[in-house]
């Protein structure tokens, strides 16, 4: 049936006189932008789960706008009807979609099945009464509207469930917002204005405009109109969250083409703006859009220039470390062979002189005695530094095997004093070994590198104290359940310049040579690498050159 | 692991189960509205002022005179085989005839619509 309140027939199902001049501006931009923003952010990354639930609100979104151009330009009864009858299952669907593109983005993942079920309960009377007369019953031909004949309980049911979108989205924005990071409340407050101008004036306008039409106290429902606004500010806030956040994992040569997309849109209107009003919004809107892109776009190029940048310098560092990783590795093995090299032919020069020595081959003549003393006394010392560039090797290439056992530090750490303390007399100097525990000062350790790593200490100790005397203190904190070794001495110090490098590699203190000419500058680097392996660490401490130093080695206590 | 394949896959079953509800939803709309034509159509009706009690609207902008009318409500597949698309070029529109089924002229009701919504002669008004 045809109504006869507009003469005149549409022309291409859309175009018909006698309608609002804010029709087309209201609903044919915010179509094109939601479908725009919508498929650009599906497309670009389809398997994304909010960018699907985006699409699908932009797709319910311009359906809604095309029934409603229906609604408002057709003057066939049953054209409109159907049309009519299709609202409550398309607000229904966008209201849920809301609520759930809101849970998506806030927690980065799907809403439980539980949440879901509530939705389809929530959409499913919208659907099973939207072709029974609880939604519509007839058609007034004299208004060629069906305001009269809506059933007031399924509008009121799709209208609340709109509300419901506002008010459990508020709620979900609000909750997270007070816990969020400075950052994510910028995004979620970008989101909260988009979603909730939405909501808002898409369905208090619809509401409103249905229920002034119905009570007659409007001639129609064109107060809805301003209802599709809303949509725009949601894109546009969709829009700044891409570019400046990438939220939705869009790429930036896909936000320019948005924004452009929108400038040409926005111009376009022109072409079928005819009322001063519809030239003024337009003018203004391409305005806003002009400066808001233009913003958008110098931010999207200057991350372009930071991310290229960042992205060059990332390439040359790696390429720099994998070539320092193959250099270290080749150093390591040289070292390592070159060691074992020199390690062979050193034991038997050791071995033979300790067998020249102790005479097995005869008396020898006291000068040759002394001279192989001599040659014994170097090869101890060059395979100790041998020993040192194997550890040093090991250490690196992380093959330094450590056994594990309970044992007595105190025990063996007096072991190690009684040892070298005839070296020390030897030199003039006193060597005092004193325990200060609460424990029974058992570590969970590698025995033997625990005990290389006493002797290096107190063999430096040695090494660069000229007169006085060396104290070795054991002592524990059995809150802290750690064990400490303390080797003071009143040897040559070190310098605050000195006390900062004297654990790396190859280094030694500045006045080591006056003492001491020998020396690979490893001995702390090991001992400090393995005391650290095993949970533990070495520190050292000076008052400066001249006035001693003191080296702690703390270990665990084994409980 | 499998609970959380099971919640996926009935995630997927009710996305599904919307997707026909929806489809269902608007294949029976249309259906009813456009290939059956079962609603009810309202239309203005002939009323004169001196004999009932009739609504009233103005005759243009400026208001200066009013038509009288009455409502004329009838299911649209029996008004369409009677007159076609237009009610307005149809006399057979503006009576009920004795064998249709659904057929009401409603006249203006001052206690139902209110006062000023109707107009009358008939008690000198």
């Amino acid at each position: 049936m045809i109504c006869y309140y507009y003469y005149d027939a549409p022309t291409y199902l859309f175009f018909a006189p006698d309608i609002p001049e804010l029709l087309y501006y209201s609903h044919i931009p915010a179509t094109i932008l939601a479908l725009l923003v919508g498929i650009f952010v599906f497309v670009n990354n389809p398997r994304n789960l909010l960018n699907k639930i985006l699409l699908s609100i932009a797709l319910s979104f311009s359906a809604i706008t095309v029934i409603n151009l229906v609604t408002w330009t057709s003057i066939e009864s049953s054209a409109i009807i159907f049309s009519w009858s299709l609202f409550g299952p398309l607000q229904g669907i966008i209201s849920v979609l809301s609520i759930y593109f809101i849970y998506v983005f806030l927690n980065k993942e799907d809403v439980s099945l539980k949440i879901k079920t509530v939705f389809s309960l929530l959409l499913l009377p919208t659907f099973l009464f939207a072709a029974t007369n609880l939604n519509l019953s007839g058609f007034d031909l004299a208004w060629c509207d069906s305001f009269q004949y809506e059933g007031d309980f399924y509008s009121n049911y799709y209208n609340g469930l709109g509300f419901l979108a506002i008010l459990w989205t508020s709620i979900l924005l609000a909750r997270k917002y007070k816990g969020a990071t400075r950052e994510l409340k910028k995004q979620i407050l970008l989101m909260g204005v988009g979603i909730e101008s939405f909501l808002l004036l898409f369905f208090t306008n619809f509401a409103l405009g249905d229920y002034l039409a119905t009570i007659k106290f409007v001639e129609d429902s064109r107060l809805e109109l301003y209802g599709f606004f809303g949509m725009g500010i949601f894109m546009v806030m969709i829009g700044v969250l891409i570019v400046r956040f990438r939220t939705f994992n869009v790429g930036m040569i896909a936000s320019q083409a948005i924004l452009i997309a929108l400038l040409i849109l926005t111009i376009s209107q022109y072409t079928f703006a005819e009322s001063i009003t519809s030239i003024v919004l337009t003018s203004i809107t391409l305005l806003f859009t002009a400066i808001i892109g233009f913003i958008l776009l110098r931010s999207v190029r200057k991350e372009i220039k930071q991310r290229t940048e960042l992205e060059h310098l990332t390439q040359k560092l790696a390429h720099a470390n994998e070539k320092l990783k193959e250099l270290d590795k080749l150093k390591s093995e040289f070292v390592s062979i070159a060691s074992h090299q020199l390690r062979s032919p050193l034991t038997a020069i050791r071995g033979y002189a300790s067998l020249l020595t102790d005479g097995t081959y005869g008396k020898l003549p006291a000068k040759a005695t002394e001279a192989l003393e001599r040659i014994s006394e170097s090869s101890k010392n060059m395979a100790y530094s041998i020993e040192d560039y194997l550890n040093v090797s090991r250490i690196e290439s992380g093959n330094m095997k450590y056994n594990y056992s309970d044992f007595n530090l105190k025990d063996e750490a007096e072991k190690v004093t009684d040892d070298l303390r005839s070296q020390a007399i030897k030199q003039g100097l006193g060597l005092i070994f004193r325990t200060n525990l609460k424990s029974r000062g058992v570590v969970h350790a590698d025995i033997g590198k625990t005990v290389q790593i006493i002797q290096n200490l107190i063999n430096n100790s040695i090494k660069y104290t000229p007169k006085g005397s060396i104290k070795v203190l054991v002592r524990d904190d059995v809150v802290k359940k750690r064990i400490f070794i303390d080797i003071e001495d009143t040897g040559i110090g070190m310098n605050e310049k000195t006390l900062a490098s004297i654990f790396g590699k190859f280094e030694r203190a500045s006045n080591a040579n006056s003492v001491n000419t020998g020396g690979t500058g490893l001995g702390l680097f090991v001992a400090k690498m393995m005391a650290e392996a095993m949970g533990g660490g070495i520190t050292a401490h000076s008052e400066g050159d001249g006035k001693g130093s003191r080296f702690t080695i703390e270990l665990p206590l084994a409980m | 692991m499998a609970f959380a394949m099971n919640n996926k896959l009935a995630g997927k079953i009710l996305l599904f189960l919307n997707i026909i509800l929806l489809i269902l939803a608007v294949g029976s709309s249309y259906y009813r509205f456009v290939v059956l034509e079962d609603y009810v159509v309202a239309y203005e009706g002939d009323c004169d002022p001196d004999f009932e009690s009739c609504y009233y609207d103005c005759e243009d902008d400026e208001c200066n005179e009013y038509y009288y009318f009455s409502i004329i409500e009838r299911q649209v597949k029996e008004i369409k085989a009677l007159c076609g698309k237009d009610v307005t070029e149809c006399d057979e529109a503006y009576e009920c005839q004795p064998d249709v089924e659904f057929c009401t002229i409603s006249f203006c009701d001052p206690m139902e619509d209110g006062e000023e919504a109707c107009a009358s002669n008939i008690d000198g008004l």
